[in-house]
């Protein structure tokens, strides 16, 4: 499914957290958006699957305009999208294994037996296949954040979803698990082919993943090219200052 | 002192548009969490988990409350009917006031004490860790996985355990105006037979039903509109919220509950 934003407005009372967002992303592309903390990232991302509405401007996912859903045609939409969230946002009164088996049971009917080797495939997918024995024991407080990303992640995947949208995959991660995040987000979407949207401000992270990088500042794009060009662009002032801003 | 004036207006002004807004998000809930109960869209599981946490774990504490109640109100009408040598009518007095006004509104206060708040804290602590967001990312409705289980098992629990609270305050009753206060055991069954009809249970029965709805939902909304930009301090405002605001629904709901099944029966 492509994703295609235009003239993206999303306001907080007088403040404009997005101000004209233009953003396109053909089927199974993966695009990075980079940016400072506070600048509309996950604002941007929650427009994209329908959990906040902008004020004005339109988000075309697949062969739908998001922005005039109705719930429950919201809900249709989001069959297809999976959301990672920035703090995972995991169901701290389930088991892992319910965490990640609940919309595949819920959504594509599967019971006993063949729900319990899709959580399985999701948890290996995702590298985690030595929870898959304590799944149904384990409480995801019990988890590092690291794994919490990953079982988060695994959650998303069990809906065999054909976008995904990252917040801050690696936030909070040591180096070597951020790597491990970055490698499976670009084999899955090369793999699969799953449309993929990383928000992040880790800089190595989205040269990693390359493709496509945009830098938001101000409400808007400010640049958009791969990391290197990026890196060259000291001359404009949102670049410099999210480069020297060291975030 | 035109300014203290000013400032409580202002006050009264705000606590009258947060009602109005309470009432309207209350009754838009109710539509839709009744909605998804009664097309059985609803998730049976949680429905029976929630009845055994609020409900079945509320039963010790009802009892206890209605042994007490039941007590106290025989020695405190004893002693004032006993200088017309009415003992006996203690036992009347107790069983109507008991079935149709205390039973169902100590067990009313006593829930949203107890269940309410524990349902505004965790949908609210749901609401600022996102796991509200991740529900409906999913498609997962939160009406019928979180609102409709718990409004549906407060409904139909609470006229039990108001069953409950009556027949534990027929026993504290009882024990006190038998053993303690000397009316024959007999006489003491016989009076608080006559006394009741079988409407006066219905009726309780009915309040603890509509008091049930009260907290479930008015716990619901106030979890549901957790500010997640505030954090925990506003879980805890959630929390406070929704007891105090269930209970005060409580008490209106009885006075208007009670003029109606009063024209009903009479
Ligand atoms: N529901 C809301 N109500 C009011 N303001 C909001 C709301 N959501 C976001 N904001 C504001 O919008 C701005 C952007 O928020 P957002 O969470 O998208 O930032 P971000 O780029 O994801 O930052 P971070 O890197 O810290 O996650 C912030 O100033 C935030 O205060
Ligand atoms: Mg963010």
């Amino acid at each position: 499914m492509r994703i295609e934003v235009s003239g993206l407005v999303v306001r907080y009372g007088e403040q404009a957290v997005l101000d004209g967002v233009e953003l396109s992303v053909p089927e199974g592309g993966l695009h990075v958006i980079l940016g400072g903390s506070g600048t509309g990232k996950s604002v941007l991302l929650r427009c994209l699957n329908g959990l906040e509405r902008p004020a004005a401007g339109s988000v075309r996912v697949g062969e739908r305009e998001v922005t005039k859903l109705s719930a429950g045609e919201l809900g249709e939409l989001r069959l297809d999208v999976g959301y990672v969230f920035q703090y995972s946002a995991l169901f701290d009164s389930m088991s892992v294994f319910d965490n990640v088996a609940w919309a595949a049971r819920e959504h594509r009917g599967l019971r006993g037996e063949a729900l319990r080797e899709e959580a399985q495939r999701c948890l290996t997918r995702v590298g985690l296949e030595e929870l898959v024995e304590s799944m149904d024991r384990m409480a995801p407080s019990a988890l590092s954040g690291g794994r919490r990303k990953r079982v988060a992640l695994a959650r998303a995947m069990a809906m065999a979803p054909r976008v995904l949208l990252h917040d801050e995959p690696t936030s909070g991660l040591d180096p070597a698990s951020a790597r491990a995040i970055g490698t499976l987000i670009a084999d899955l979407n090369r793999a699969e082919g799953i449309t993929t949207v990383v928000v992040t401000h880790d800089l190595d992270l989205a040269a990693k993943l390359a493709h496509r990088i945009s830098l938001l500042a101000r409400g808007r794009f400010v640049f958009e090219g791969n990391a290197g060009e990026l890196r060259d662009r000291t001359g404009d002032a949102d670049v410099r200052r999210y480069l020297e801003g060291g975030d | 002192m035109g300014e203290t004036v000013a400032r409580l207006t202002a006050a009264v002004d705000a606590g009258l548009a947060g009602s109005v807004r309470l009432v309207v998000d209350v009754v838009w809930l109710a539509w839709r969490a009744l909605g998804a109960a009664l097309t059985l869209r609803f998730d049976r599981t949680r429905f029976v988990a929630e009845l055994d946490r609020s409900v079945v774990g509320a039963l010790p504490l009802v009892l206890a409350a209605g042994l007490a109640t039941g007590a106290v109100m025989v020695w405190q009408t004893v002693e004032g009917l006993a200088r017309f040598g009415a003992s006996v009518y203690a036992a009347k007095l107790v069983a109507l006031s008991l079935v149709r006004e205390l039973a169902p509104v100590l067990t009313g206060l006593l829930l949203a004490g107890r269940a309410g708040s524990a349902i505004a804290a965790e949908l609210g602590s749901m609401t600022i860790t996102e796991q509200l967001d991740a529900m409906r990312a999913l498609a997962l409705d939160p009406i019928r996985y979180l609102v409709a289980p718990r409004v549906l098992a407060l409904a139909m629990g609470l006229p039990c355990l108001v069953l409950a609270f009556d027949f534990a305050g027929f026993a504290g009753g009882l024990l006190v105006g038998v053993l303690d206060k000397g009316i024959p055991l007999g006489a003491y069954l016989e009076a608080t037979r006559s006394a009741l009809l079988a409407s006066d249970l219905e009726g309780g029965a009915l309040k603890g039903a509509a008091f049930g709805l009260l907290i479930a939902l008015i716990g619901c909304v106030n979890g549901l509109r957790t500010d997640p930009k505030r954090g925990a301090s506003d879980v805890g405002r959630s929390t406070t919220g929704a007891v105090v605001a269930a209970s005060v629904a409580i008490l209106v709901a009885d006075a208007a509950l009670t003029r109606l099944l009063l024209g009903w029966v009479v």
